[in-house]
């Protein structure tokens, strides 16, 4: 799990992306406890609080759930919702890649249509690959 | 005597001042750091960072003002002050003739709630061996020994003055272990001034910068990294307009591009900046910590701070 | 409790200051006996012996015993020149009062210290000054008749004064030059006070005062020695910083 401290997306959304992603690829199963706070916290090197905080907001998104005095819990519906959720981080990149345009004075249909054209090279290098 | 308040704010001061001869290092400074909380003291060198923990810890003499630490004034009790606080100075002078084990004892002789079990812990954790004299460890064990020293016997308060700085990025990493270690097991208020920015960013959840002695803004870290940012702008003829959205820390002009610092961003202020005359192609966006304390104090540096703009 | 790790500490950051004290100490007996020794050496084979021995014997020893008085004069202010800021200037002190000890605490270690050093010297001279009288065949006044007042005295000013310049200034090289310095320019200060107070005509200095000398000496040194002291105690107590 790797947290860019320069980065000016905060550490918790950042955490709660790396733990988003985490369930999504199935490295925590449904029913399979989280780290807990402090070997989150020593892990990837931030303060407790903000670990509390990523926590909190996956368990608002229903990602997560807390058993009082065990810890937090992948949800039942765990997998589904992270991958549903995965939705905002990538909508954040977007966001990034828009403003990015927005400063170059590019045109609205110029940044569809490189959208396009990016996302169809991928898709085709991706069926190479594999 | 003073009557400790188990509840009240970790440290507080009231008009703090501290003057060397004609110099002001620290201005009437007012601050509140709650319990539980990990503070990152920012600020350019000079600012005043160091002469302020030091007053914290009773270490240095108070020109003006008071400082209360965990419902101490430590100007009358200093000796209680320091049993209950951690404390890793900038420089470290642990007697260098002594051994490590030898050290620890001496600590150990001086707090009465030293504790044993967490000593070795530390111990195991920075790979210290206890046989070595402390003039043969190297800065970053001296460093970490230091720390050992001052969360050993489990204060409430952890005050940590340029930790970070000359450490190699391993032992950078090894010592916010340790402190992070203890911060989640005892819910430690910390205190951290550094320029190591990105590793304030990891461990603080609030900051505050100062500069010449004065506290510029303390706020929640996060909070204040999401309503502060960096509106870029196109000036068609290259003439800066002359008024600027409120809360404007910064700005500067290279060329026809224009960049102001905003505190408080809200769409409106995008909005104002837009209608300016002259004024093409305003964009908002994020910066981080880095970004935002050089940009506070550059903006203090050229005095284009508008009244708004300090706290 | 901790004054035991106080003491040890005190003894590690001086030590070669007690090194040199304990030179300066035996160094003159070593000297002496040495000398007496290499005298038999030599002349003995040439059947040469002295009239009395007890005598040169005596003789030596209480040349040593009077040297090595008067040199413990200066390991007294080197002692008591670095109390205080000996561990300013390397400041290892800021890393003691990072620790939660009283000032009082910390000074009783400087204290006890001290006076450990300045009774194994005082004890041993002393001893030896004792002991002459005792010594058979011996036809010379006691030790007792050198200045023991006056090297008493000094020393109690040399290091009061010493104290009180470490507790001020954190340079031990100028505190032990202070505390060297305040008998003598106390002395000279009188015989100039002396002269100034003779009837008009006297030639300065020509006369003898000494009677005069020694007893306002031995006075001024007794009210200057505890004011120096009070003072770099009260400083050291009063002071926040390290």
């Amino acid at each position: 799990m790797n947290i860019d401290p320069g980065s000016h997306v905060p550490i918790y959304l950042q955490i709660a992306d790396a733990v988003r992603a985490a369930v999504a690829t199935g490295v925590y199963q449904p029913g399979e406890p989280l780290p807990s706070l402090r070997a989150m916290a020593v892990e990837v090197h931030v303060n407790p609080n903000t670990v509390q905080r990523a926590y909190d907001e996956l368990q608002q998104e229903g990602l997560v759930g807390s058993q009082r005095g065990r810890g937090v819990f992948v949800a039942d519906r765990g997998t589904s919702v992270a991958r549903l959720a995965a939705e905002v981080g990538v909508r954040r990149g977007l966001e990034e890649a828009v403003r990015a345009a927005q400063r170059a004075g590019m045109e609205p249909s110029q940044v569809r249509d490189l959208f396009g054209a990016v996302l169809d090279r991928m898709i085709q290098e991706g069926r190479q690959s594999s | 005597m003073s009557i400790p308040t188990p509840n009240g704010p970790a440290v507080e001061t009231f008009w703090l001042t501290k003057r060397f001869g004609r110099t002001l290092a620290v201005d009437n400074l007012s601050l509140k750091i709650p319990r539980g909380s990990t503070f990152g003291l920012l600020g350019p060198n000079g600012a005043g960072k160091s002469t302020t923990i030091k007053m914290l810890m009773g270490m240095l003499s108070i020109t003006g003002g008071q400082a209360r630490v965990l419902g101490v004034d430590v100007a009358t009790d200093p000796v209680q002050v320091k049993r209950r606080v951690g404390y890793v100075p900038e420089a470290h002078h642990i007697y260098r003739w002594m051994r490590v084990g030898e050290a620890i004892g001496f600590c150990k002789s001086c707090f009465p709630t030293w504790n044993d079990s967490r000593c070795r812990e530390l111990l195991d954790l920075f790979g210290l061996d206890v046989q070595k004299k402390v003039k043969h460890l190297s800065k970053g064990m001296q460093t970490k020994l230091s720390l050992l020293l001052a969360v050993s016997h489990e204060p409430e308060l952890l005050l940590l003055d340029e930790p970070l700085s000359g450490l190699d990025p391993v032992a950078r990493e090894e010592f916010l272990d340790g402190v992070l270690q203890t911060v989640c097991d005892r819910g430690q208020t910390v205190l951290i001034s550094s320029h190591m920015l990105d590793d304030v960013r990891r461990l603080a959840d609030t900051v505050g910068i100062l500069y010449e002695g004065k506290l510029l803004l303390q706020g929640h870290l996060e909070s204040l990294l999401g309503t502060t940012k960096r509106i870029t702008a196109t000036l068609r003829d290259g003439v800066r307009p002359a008024n600027v959205p409120d809360g404007t820390i910064f700005q500067r002009t290279v060329g026809r591009e224009w960049t102001i610092t905003v505190r408080d961003f809200s769409p409106e202020k995008l909005q104002q900046v837009r209608a300016l005359d002259g004024v093409e192609n305003a964009v908002a966006a994020d910066l981080g910590l880095e970004d935002l304390f050089k940009d506070f104090i550059r903006g203090c540096r050229t005095e284009k701070v508008l009244e708004s703009g300090s706290v | 409790m901790n004054t035991g790790w106080l003491l040890w500490k005190e003894y590690r950051q001086n030590r070669f200051i007690i090194y040199a004290a304990l030179a300066i100490l035996l160094g003159p007996y070593l000297i002496g006996f040495g000398a007496l020794y290499g005298w038999r050496l030599i002349y003995c084979p040439m059947n040469v012996t002295p009239r009395n021995w007890a005598e040169v014997w005596w003789r030596v020893l209480a040349f040593a015993n009077f040297c090595s008085m008067f040199l413990s004069l200066l390991s007294i202010a080197l002692i008591g020149g670095n109390a205080i800021s000996g561990e300013r200037v390397d400041r290892s002190s800021e890393f003691l009062f990072s620790m939660p000890l009283r000032r009082s605490r910390i000074l009783v270690g400087k204290l006890l210290l001290a006076a450990l050093v300045i009774a194994v010297i005082w004890l041993l001279n002393d001893f030896v000054c004792w002991l002459s009288p005792k010594m058979p065949g011996l036809k010379v006044p006691g030790l007792r008749s050198l200045p023991l007042a006056f090297i008493a005295t000094s020393s109690l000013v040399i290091f009061c004064s010493a104290w009180f310049f470490s507790s001020l200034v954190t340079s031990p090289a100028f505190d032990v030059c202070g505390g060297l310095m305040t008998p003598m320019l106390v002395g000279i200060g009188i015989r100039f006070t002396t002269w100034l107070l003779t009837p008009h005509g006297a030639v300065p200095f020509a006369g003898n005062y000494d009677a005069d000398f020694s007893r306002w000496y031995l006075r001024v040194c007794c009210v200057i020695a505890p004011v120096c002291f009070c003072i770099g105690t009260w400083r050291y107590l009063r002071r926040v910083e390290p």
